[in-house]
């Protein structure tokens, strides 16, 4: 049964990425388009030889394809970071920017936008996301350190402490904004989020990042499970709560944190996003990781080519098409369900 | 509303006229003009005046008001010595707060946004507004700015001498037929363009262009590099300001430009941005360096050399053309399938050359009015020291064409006469043609290799597939 889960959504999330990758302002056959793509993998590429320019080849391979493969990074990141995060907290309010991650991210960019004045764009290129990492780590640990007793780290003053640093920062934000001359679209397009810019040095950084996080958490999912039951019941079962809810944070902040320095703080992904599985595939965190990851990728993946084609030649925040179109389908799936076990 | 700014300049004319008499023979009398927003305003003195918006501080400055300026909005930085006044923080939406504290009794501002105005008016400050719709408003903008200063005569020669200025433009530009496509780049990355409604669009417009994004629904557009790439523009505007400056070399390393047509022809040009988004005198400026890029042919600078090729002298001997001045050239016609004439362009700007070759004089684009069946040798003469100065050996010298189909140059095989200093070809297609020679080897560049991730993320994919399976399995065990 959850082989069939996994592989049904594995095959939705390799369909949603060969349609993204098709579609754009460049005319191409759909056929070329796939075959470019397979044409760049090792051994197996040596099978297909096509008709297309290198124009063609440039463009599928260092724009759309580092885009759509953004989007599946991101959307997994934050999909397992929501399941996390809503899992620790036992809170269905509580998504991957719970722990200020966003705000701090924000604060970062916006330095490096705001007083990155002598920079080129090569510079603010790796500037920006390097500054919202750090931004965003910082937040984490102040944070942690803020909601820290000594005898472990209380799960309501985390969320407490976490909205204190985030209404900080974001005041530090508008600050910044407000304050700021007239250049300063940058700054607000990379808080809508969204894939303006994705580069293969993006994905080269962020992929291991997210990979190996994503692999680490997926090892806590049993004690996941367990602590569904409430910590104290968690703790006569025999789980280190402590040690496991220090280590989850710093997994899925982590992974939060490398996503939004590429992505700029895309919303709903994270905090619907495992939800709506829940509701397919039930609580066990054991299925419920692996096909968050991939029903965020897909969702992901389709909201940013509707963001990049819907308004041509305008490109949308990517941002604002998650929450258009993933709103009104949580609701439809909720009313669904109200019907039979929620 | 282009209707209400015409009615209000003609009002305007109308009153200018009247009252002129009447500030001629009591020079205290209030003055009462209708701005461009349709505002009748009465303004008893202009001594302390506050200019909110770049483009009024630089009006008021090229009427030598200089003086009489007491606060500038924070944007305003030219001329330099601006820097010096107070200023404003906000242009948008200034505080009229901060306007009061500077005593103003005249306060010029460049909308900006309508509320601003009723804000600034109903804390009791005299405003005039400006906002031209087209850019001959502005001319008419300066001598109303003139005539309330009383600086009409200053103001008249300087409106007069712009909107010349303006006209020869419009007049060399109106007849144009070949409209290159331009992209003005204001912002990257994402790529920022003009859409319509913006002072870019305008400027491309009347320089005898076409906006490569003429067609989006918005002012400013935020698009992407595939966009750009698939509009493929013959020329790229890359505005520099302190926020944004990208040249050729950064343009040519973004993924996919390298194939736009303008990148190709290295027809990538960076002006400051201030000339292009300022409705004031200096935006003239902006639109005679844009005229003089798209048509560099009508500002008398002819490059272009036409030939008449005659098949019934062809028959008869070898056709011998030479170009002088910029270059020399022959070309030695072979055969023609009828008569026809041959244009030969000398240009700076050229499809960009393999890493190793060097241009050794400029580029030549040799277009028919029967380009097939022509066949004929060209001659590209050099002199020593230009491979002296190029560091290039003579026995290196080789004359390249570019495929256009390919987007690649291609090497014809090119004898060199060393003696008489020329290199020869044999031309069957009509392209563009470079005398190239070789320097030292260049050094290699390196990629990051797809398929080195490509593999890596199945390895993981694997590794995390094997992770779920041996998961699922002890899962089934418990």
């Amino acid at each position: 049964m959850w082989t069939a889960i996994i592989l049904v959504l594995f095959v939705c999330l390799l369909f949603s990425m060969a349609l993204a990758s098709t579609v754009g302002p460049m005319p191409m056959s759909v056929g070329d388009v796939l075959g470019i793509i397979v044409h760049q993998i090792p051994i197996l590429g040596n099978v297909v030889n096509g008709q297309w320019t290198s124009l063609e080849e440039s463009v599928v391979v260092q724009l759309r394809l580092p885009r759509v493969l953004s989007a599946v990074l991101v959307g997994a990141a934050l999909s397992i970071a929501g399941v996390v995060f809503q899992g620790i907290f036992r809170n269905p309010m509580a998504d991957p920017y719970v722990l200020g991650v966003a705000s701090g991210a924000g604060f970062g960019a916006s330095l490096a936008i705001v007083y990155g004045v002598g920079l080129s764009s090569l510079g603010l290129f790796y500037a920006i996301p390097l500054m919202a990492c750090i931004g965003a780590l910082s937040t984490m640990f102040l944070v942690y350190f803020i909601a820290r007793t000594s005898f472990g780290i209380p799960v309501l003053r985390l969320l407490l402490a976490g909205i204190a640093v985030s209404s900080f920062f974001s005041s530090m934000i508008s600050l910044m904004i407000a304050t700021a001359g007239e250049d300063i679209h940058a700054a607000f397009n990379w808080l809508f989020g969204g894939f303006p810019i994705s580069r293969w040095e993006y994905i080269n950084m962020a992929a291991p990042v997210i990979l190996l996080c994503s692999v680490v958490i997926y090892a806590f999912a049993r004690d996941l499970n367990v602590m569904l039951l409430g910590e104290d019941q968690a703790r006569q079962l025999g789980v280190e709560v402590e040690t496991v809810k220090k280590r989850l944070i710093i997994l899925g902040s982590l992974i939060t944190a490398v996503a939004v320095s590429i992505s700029g703080i895309i919303g709903f992904i994270g905090l619907i996003v495992p939800h709506m599985m829940r509701i397919l595939v039930g609580p066990d965190h054991r299925i419920l990781i692996p096909s968050s990851a991939l029903a965020g990728a897909s969702i992901l993946v389709l909201c940013d080519a509707v963001a990049r084609t819907i308004l041509r030649p305008i490109l949308l925040p990517t941002g604002i098409v998650t929450a258009m179109l993933g709103a009104p389908f949580f609701v439809y799936l909720l009313m669904k369900s109200g019907k039979t076990t929620m | 509303m282009i209707k209400a700014v015409i009615k209000a300049i003609i009002i305007g004319l109308i009153l200018m006229l009247t009252i002129e008499i009447v500030a001629a023979t009591n020079a205290s009398a209030p003055i009462i003009i209708v701005d461009n927003l349709g505002r009748t305003v009465t303004i008893k003195s202009s001594e302390r005046i506050v200019s909110i918006g770049p483009s009024c501080t630089e009006i008021l400055y090229a009427l030598g008001l200089g003086d009489r300026v007491v606060g500038v909005d924070r944007y305003s930085d030219y001329p330099p010595e601006v820097v010096s006044k107070q200023y404003i923080n906000n242009w948008w939406n200034p505080d009229p707060e901060e306007v009061i504290a500077l005593n103003p009794d005249l306060v010029l501002y460049s909308v900006g946004s309508v509320a601003a105005v009723e804000a600034l008016e109903k804390a009791g400050l005299t405003v005039v507004a400006l906002k031209p719709a087209t850019i001959d408003d502005i001319p008419e903008n300066i001598k109303m700015v003139g005539f309330i200063t009383g600086k009409s005569q200053k103001a008249e020669s300087l409106a007069s001498t712009l909107g010349r200025r303006i006209d020869e433009i419009k007049n060399k530009t109106t007849n144009v037929t070949i409209k290159p496509k331009v992209y003005i780049e204001y912002w990257y990355p994402p790529p920022w363009a003009f859409g319509p409604n913006t002072w870019g669009h305008q400027l491309i417009e009347l320089a005898g262009g076409i906006n490569a994004f003429g067609d989006a629904a918005t002012g400013w557009v935020q698009t992407t590099d595939e966009e750009v790439i698939a509009r493929n523009p013959d020329i790229i505007i890359s505005l520099c300001g302190a926020m944004h400056h990208a040249s050729l070399e950064d343009i040519k390393g973004r993924p996919g430009w390298g194939t736009i047509s303008a990148v190709a022809k290295r027809a990538v040009y960076l002006i400051d941005e201030n000339l292009f988004v300022r409705p004031g005198p200096r935006i003239i400026d902006g639109l005679e360096t844009l005229a003089k890029i798209l048509h560099p042919e009508l500002s008398g600078e002819a490059t272009t050399f036409t030939f008449l090729i005659d098949t019934t002298t062809l028959r008869s001997g070898i056709q011998t053309f030479n170009i002088s001045g910029l270059m020399k050239v022959d070309i030695l016609t072979i055969k023609s399938a009828g008569n026809c004439t041959l244009a030969v362009t000398i240009q700076e700007l050229g499809p960009e050359l393999p890493a190793n070759r060097k241009l050794v004089g400029k580029y030549l684009d040799i277009d028919c009015s029967v380009p097939t069946g022509l066949a004929f040798m060209l001659r590209i003469y050099y002199n020593e020291d230009q491979l002296k100065t190029l560091s290039v050996s003579e026995g290196s010298l080789k004359i390249y064409v570019w495929d256009k189909d390919g987007q690649r140059w291609i090497m014809l095989n090119s004898a060199v006469n060393e003696s008489e200093n020329y290199v020869e070809a044999t031309v069957t297609h009509l392209s563009y043609f470079a005398l190239t020679g070789e320097p030292a080897p260049a050094f290699w560049e390196q990629r990051i290799p797809l398929w080195l991730f490509v593999t890596s993320l199945i390895l993981i994919i694997t590794i995390v597939g094997i992770g779920v399976y041996i998961a699922h399995k002890k899962g089934k065990s418990v």
